[in-house]
């Protein structure tokens, strides 16, 4: 394999080629599998407010020691 | 597969939804936890002092029990599936890969202490990662295929809720909170035993050592009763402590009374008649008592 050929290779590579898997997702599992995706994501952006509404909850029980010097 | 393929041609999990995931956490055992550690968190001495903290606790709980159970469905996944009770589980249907729900439960646990120390303290949090490292590892995985005894000591992980609940909103972990533990911890053997003489042949095909499977009906009868006995005497002790007051005293020794009831006609029943009963007024009687503990603290019968 010469310079130019492996550069070729690279690119194609960053262009996502097939694995050699020949799997075609039907409707059904792609609609499923956005679904999910969905689920996901939602689930992540909850747990972020969960973690945000502790550390806020945290916080403000700290104010009255901070503000009372 | 190809284009050619029909629907009925793709594997289950390809088309799996959140729900099916979400099923993976128990979600009745997991109200049960809910419930059990919101009680402890309301009989803690002293006003609860942030609300909001206390429900991001219960939430953290409650993760960490659907962590729990999503781990003990990925190491019983061989079984589950040989069980009626436990065939529709999203493993042995092939909705769910068994490394998803380890994945899953893994992060979950992970979250879920996390958070608990963030809301509830240190105390807490460890509370709960040993309540998950109890009911995976000492329960799941240490006993369950090994020893008719299985349910009696993996109990302990079913009645830690209440424990990390009171950890959570006092920091401490005191006598009268390991008191709730031990209403449950007494609870669990005629409640699992009574289910399994009417699943026998479920155990049985499992090859899981269940009591009866290994003792017989009769002997499973007799430890239902003494276990019966043990927690009729126990249940209104509680009141001696400052977490209970003359209500809860009064529907302990009723509850009690009926629940001793069932236990002797059962353990006189040679055909197992009774045991369907005893199992569901075992749900009864504890979802009473915890009720009966809420009721008194919000009716400020406790100060």
């Amino acid at each position: 394999m010469d310079k130019d050929e492996r550069s070729l290779d690279l690119a194609e590579a960053r262009e996502g080629l097939p694995t050699g898997e020949l799997h075609q997702p039907t409707e059904a599992e792609i609609k499923a599998r956005d679904k999910r995706n969905i689920a996901i994501a939602l689930a992540v952006v909850a747990f972020i407010a969960l973690v945000f509404a502790t550390t806020m909850l945290r916080l403000s029980q700290n104010l009255p020691q901070g503000g009372a010097s | 597969m190809n284009d050619a393929a029909t629907e009925n041609d793709i594997p289950a999990h390809l088309t799996a939804s959140a729900r099916d995931y979400a099923s993976l956490l128990k979600p009745r055992v997991m109200s049960l936890s809910i419930f059990t550690a919101m009680v402890g968190m309301v009989v803690a001495p002293g006003p609860v002092p942030s609300w909001g903290l206390a429900v991001l606790s219960v939430i953290a709980i409650a993760l960490g029990a659907g962590a729990s159970a999503a781990l003990n469905m990925w190491w019983d996944s061989d079984i589950d599936g040989r069980m009626a009770r436990t065939a529709a589980r999203p493993i042995p249907t092939g909705k769910v890969p068994a490394a998803e729900a380890f994945g899953l439960g893994i992060v979950l646990s992970a979250l879920s202490v996390w958070l608990l120390a963030l809301s509830g303290g240190y105390l807490a949090a460890g509370l709960l990662a040993v309540t998950i490292g109890f009911y995976v590892v000492v329960y799941s995985m240490l006993l369950k295929r090994r020893t008719p005894q299985n349910i009696v000591i993996g109990g302990a992980a079913g009645a830690l809720p209440p424990v990390v609940g009171y950890a959570a909103v006092t920091g401490a972990a005191p006598l009268e909170a390991w008191l709730l533990f031990a209403l449950i911890f007494i609870w669990t053997p005629p409640h699992f035993w009574a289910l399994s003489l009417l699943k026998k042949g479920d155990y049985e095909a499992a090859g899981i050592p269940m009591l009866p499977n290994v003792k017989g009906d009769a002997v499973t009868r007799e430890e239902i009763f003494r276990y019966s006995v043990a927690l009729v005497v126990l249940a209104p002790m509680l009141a001696v402590a400052p977490l209970a007051g003359w209500l809860y005293a009064a529907a302990a020794i009723i509850l009690g009374a009926e629940f001793l009831r069932r236990a002797y006609l059962l353990r006189r029943s040679p055909d197992n008649t009774g045991a369907g009963g005893l199992f569901g007024f075992s749900i009864f009687y504890l979802f009473a008592l915890f009720l009966v503990l809420l009721i008194e603290h919000w009716a400020g019968f406790h100060g």
